[in-house]
């Protein structure tokens, strides 16, 4: 069996490089029984991607969870706890922990799984970006520096957050970001630290602030596969296609965060500074994140009717820690894509799951 | 019938659906959904005209398109743009085809602001066709001459699709600025050329001005320039100062428009009913023709026949010259039919590896590429430059009038594309010495 | 036949007022942003998302019959320019009969997907804050299509009878030679 599957990124971007290595994996796994075949960016665009592997036009496919927040809510809802992420000193893999927690918390929570299922879908595992800062066209890292400055945002919690410290959020898509910024439209981009080369950032961002507004993108199911496809796979076959899920899920968080690395040169090469926000801001964006939880929750529990909401935030937070100390030993993507498997993916039931 | 087959043999039905009169935005849609089904099962192709059409629709950046149409028709009924080609005609008139050059000159202007030829057609068709033909010209050297220059929209910079094409092969969107700039001016140059060539030879093309004008009559014409240099103006200032972003200036672009009728005394809602009404049925129409053309990259992709005729023709020859004359003919062969996002996501995985193998630069080749697809737009039976300046002129002027006045254009961008490919440094040079 | 070409082309207007509403708020809204932004540090909230989902979606859908009407829909006449009248006219009234066909397919389909974003609630987050409810422009397809359709079916019982169909006195806002020029 072929199954096609859809992402909306170039083929030689950390996707379509873990997504090579996923159509390998699942063949090699399956012994040729099943193969993936690969559309970078031509079969469905992100914003099809949920709709698209429902309908079956991809078999599987990379879906933006958060272009549909009625449809996923309790999957969303990891991605609106991302500021947990700012409030403790940095320890380099955040990112990589934040991963783990998103898809051990899903694949342990039935509600969650049957969000996508009402979807025709079966969720193939999930990943994160590293974590996000400010790329600016001068250096932001006072309070003083924030006030009125002009900073695209795509998160809503960060909008708020931003406006909190005097800033302006902006909004529009993360791909105009070179023109607003060479045009001075926006002083700052809320983006992750490889977009200096993905979007070629790097020739007009002049100055990074690491540690602000942070953060990270959680809410994307890199490997959804239409149910009707699912069910049609032998056990084996679907054993096959989670082993996968745990290797791109792998795959893709260290990409991202091993691109933060050596996206670190690339700034330097570029003459651009990269500088940490001072302890006031630092202090100002953790008594937000603080206060801002709580509303958050309940939001989700009056808006999206997820009574367990406070559970479902403190479970996630707990296993948030626990990944923290997981992740600590880990060196490299193999050493990942093994934790992946061990931890998460080898417990799941290939006759049971999505059935 | 292997998939290929199949996708070779929907995209012939096309064709003949085409030649019969069947609108082009319908057979696009009809051909691909068959063709999906043939493919993979109704089940699918069912899900494709659900999830595609609405999806390509809610397009943020595609909102320009409607704005710069706006923009054009609303200049043309409050007869904004009357004081300009009166302007052009009479300082211009010594020069043959003056009001088709100056045409071509305010499509390299626009491009400047917007990022999509489409949105740079859009916004000169309606100002410049109609006074061409009013003052005798050739409708096919008219037409032809907005549609290939708005061509010129994705080359100088701001584009879109040298934006795309960076971010697919991580080339820096500076340097392709630079050398797409070098060759947007180029192309504007040989265009110009050409009219007066063209026109120097069948004079019958751009009637001359016979009378001649005094010093005062030119002054009182420049001076009748005012309200569309005050749109310009406004539109580039703000672009440059970074008030607005290229999406947003067909918006802005409108606005003041209205603003400078008013001011005028121009502004009527007459004009402003029948801009928004011409506006609405010519973005439904183009829209149409864009969901079909997504729909038939799906269709594509899923046969695998772009890949299949991208290796064909590659296995001619494994010399760098062939590889490069290969990948030409592929693009023109594609961008017959497809629009450039939907042909650079179909053929780059391909085709971006075997131009690092055989030693062009990708900076290049970006460039080139944009150049291509761009012919693409002008070219029959898809060509969408053509079909946005069908949707703002006058009825009488058939499709096939403006195809053939673009035909010109396009044997003068062929010759661009072999003197880029024999002479790279047209490209690379800016970029190298001040990148 | 003329009652009916009559309703239709009353039901056609609707549409064709609502959407070139669409546009000029499209560009109001737009202009707004700008201008709150640069004068005033606030953006509006959500113009993108606005702008994309119920603008654009309901000026793509909804003159669909409209552009029937008016015949603005892009064809090629190179082939059909040398055929006899008779046969241009057979093709015509065949292409008349595939844009009805596709038109309610597209509108069934599109019905089913709007039916069920509305059973949902769907919305769409907005980068600057809260969401945005997104299910009621989904219901511009089925309503473009629909109305399309009718009107594709209207014109092709014309083309059949030899009722004229099209629109001599030109768009609704226009005088009669002004329609494309
Ligand atoms: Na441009
Ligand atoms: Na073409």
């Amino acid at each position: 069996d072929t199954l096609n599957y859809g992402f909306g990124y170039p083929a030689a971007s950390t996707v379509g490089v873990a997504a090579e290595a996923y159509s390998e994996a699942v063949k090699d796994r399956s012994q040729g029984a099943v193969e993936i075949r690969n559309f970078p960016l031509s079969l469905v665009s992100l914003a099809e991607a949920g709709p698209g592997v429902r309908d079956g036009l991809a078999d599987v496919a990379y879906v933006l969870t958060g272009l549909q927040p009625g449809d996923f809510p309790r999957y969303n809802l990891f991605q609106d706890l991302q500021l947990i992420v700012n409030n403790q000193a940095a320890r380099g893999k955040e990112s990589v922990a934040y991963a783990g927690a998103v898809i051990e918390t899903t694949m342990n929570c039935p509600e969650c799984l049957n969000e996508f299922i009402a979807q025709n879908q079966v969720y193939g595992g999930g990943a994160t970006s590293s974590i996000n800062m400010a790329l600016c066209t001068k250096p932001v890292k006072s309070m003083a520096d924030l006030q009125g400055k002009k900073i695209r945002t795509s998160h809503a919690v960060i909008s708020r957050m931003l406006t909190d410290l005097g800033a302006t959020p902006v909004s529009f898509p993360a791909s105009e970001s070179y023109e607003a910024l060479s045009q001075g439209v926006v002083d700052c981009t809320q983006l992750s630290l490889p977009e200096l080369t993905n979007m070629s950032l790097a020739e007009v961002v002049k100055a990074v602030t690491l540690d602000m507004p942070g953060g990270l993108s959680s809410s994307v199911a890199i490997a959804n596969i239409n149910l009707d496809t699912w069910r049609r796979q032998t056990d084996e076959g679907r054993a096959a296609l989670l082993w996968g899920a745990s290797q791109i899920s792998a795959d893709i968080t260290w990409g991202y965060h091993a691109d933060a690395k050596s996206n670190v040169e690339v700034a330097e090469k570029h003459n651009v500074t990269l500088l940490n926000a001072e302890e006031d801001v630092i202090a100002k964006m953790r008594a937000f994140a603080e206060a801002d939880l709580p509303k958050t929750i309940a939001d989700y529990q009056s808006r999206y009717n997820i009574a367990n909401a406070p559970e479902m935030a403190e479970n996630f937070q707990k296993t948030y820690t626990a990944w923290l100390d997981l992740v600590e030993g880990i060196e490299d993507r193999d050493a990942l894509r093994a934790l992946f498997w061990e931890r998460i993916f080898s417990k799941v039931d290939p006759k049971t799951y999505g059935m | 019938m292997s998939e290929v087959e199949i996708g070779i043999t929907f995209v012939a039905l096309l064709f003949g659906m085409i030649l019969i009169r069947v609108p082009i935005g319908f057979a696009l849609i009809a051909v691909s959904f068959c063709g999906i089904w043939a493919l993979l099962g109704w089940r699918i192709a069912w899900g494709a005209i659900g999830v595609v059409p609405y999806h390509f629709a809610s397009n943020w950046v595609l909102s320009s398109v409607p704005a710069f149409l706006f923009m054009g028709f609303f200049c043309y009924h409050a007869r904004l743009t009357e004081g300009l080609f009166h302007a052009a005609r009479v300082w211009m008139s010594g020069l043959p085809g003056g009001l088709a050059v100056a045409s071509v000159f305010g499509c390299g202007g626009f491009a400047s602001v917007t990022g999509s030829s489409v949105a740079c057609s859009a916004a000169m068709g309606k100002i410049a066709v109609p006074e061409m033909t009013r003052y005798g010209y050739d409708k096919g050297l008219a037409t032809g001459s907005v549609a290939a220059g708005g061509t010129i929209g994705a080359l100088i910079p701001p584009s879109l699709i040298m934006i795309l094409f960076a971010v697919i092969a991580q080339a820096p969107v500076g340097k392709l600025f630079m050398g797409g700039l070098v060759v947007g001016l180029i192309t504007l140059f040989i265009y110009a050329a050409l009219i007066i060539i063209r026109v120097k030879i069948n004079p019958s093309l751009a009637p001359p001005v016979s009378e001649s004008y005094s010093m005062a009559e030119k002054l009182r014409a420049l001076l009748s320039t005012l309200p569309v240099l005050a749109i310009l103006c406004g539109v580039f200032g703000g672009l440059f100062a970074g008030v607005f972003t290229p999406t947003e200036a067909g918006a802005i672009g409108a606005l003041l428009s209205m603003a400078v009728a008013a001011l005028s005394g121009r502004f009527s809602i007459d004009a402003l009913r029948k801009s928004a009404f011409e506006t609405v049925t010519t973005t439904t129409a183009l829209m149409l023709i864009t969901i079909g053309a997504s729909l038939l990259t799906r269709f594509l992709a899923l046969s695998g026949s772009g890949q299949a005729l991208t290796s064909a023709i590659l296995a001619f020859g494994a010399e760098p010259l062939m590889i490069i004359l290969g990948i030409t003919l592929i693009y023109l062969l594609l961008g017959m039919f497809l629009e450039p996002v939907g042909c650079m996501m179909l053929t780059l995985p391909v085709v971006l590896p075997l131009i690092t193998k055989s030693g062009y630069e990708v900076l290049w080749f970006g460039v080139f590429l944009t150049k291509l697809l761009e012919i693409g737009m002008l070219t029959p039976p898809i060509g969408m430059n053509v079909f946005v300046i069908k949707g703002v002129v006058e009825k009488d002027i058939s499709l096939g009038q403006i195809f053939r006045g673009v035909t010109w254009f396009i044997v003068a961008d062929l010759l661009l594309v072999a003197a880029l490919i024999f002479w790279p440094e047209i490209v690379t040079w800016l970029p190298k010495t001040f990148g | 036949m003329t009652r009916i070409n009559q309703f239709m082309r009353r039901l056609t207007d609707i549409l064709g007022w609502f959407s070139a509403l669409l546009v000029v708020l499209l560009i109001l809204h737009v202009g707004m942003d700008v201008v709150m932004r640069t004068f005033f540090k606030t953006p509006l909230v959500g113009t993108i998302e606005f702008v994309s989902i119920f603008y654009m979606v309901g000026l793509t859908f909804l003159p669909l019959a409209l552009a029937e009407r008016y015949d603005t829909h892009i064809i090629v006449e190179v082939l059909t320019e040398l055929m006899p009248k008779r046969v241009v006219h057979v093709l015509i009234i065949l292409a008349t009969l595939l844009i009805v066909l596709i038109c309610g397919l597209l509108c069934l389909r599109s019905w089913q997907e709007a039916w069920s974003q509305y059973q949902r609630g769907s919305t769409v987050l907005i980068a600057g804050a809260g969401s945005l409810v997104s299910w009621p422009s989904y219901f511009a397809l089925p309503v473009g299509f629909a109305v399309a359709a009718l009107t594709s079916l209207c014109k092709f019982f014309c083309l059949l009878t030899g009722t004229p169909f099209g629109e001599p006195a030109g768009l609704p806002a226009g005088e009669g030679s002004d329609v494309r020029g």
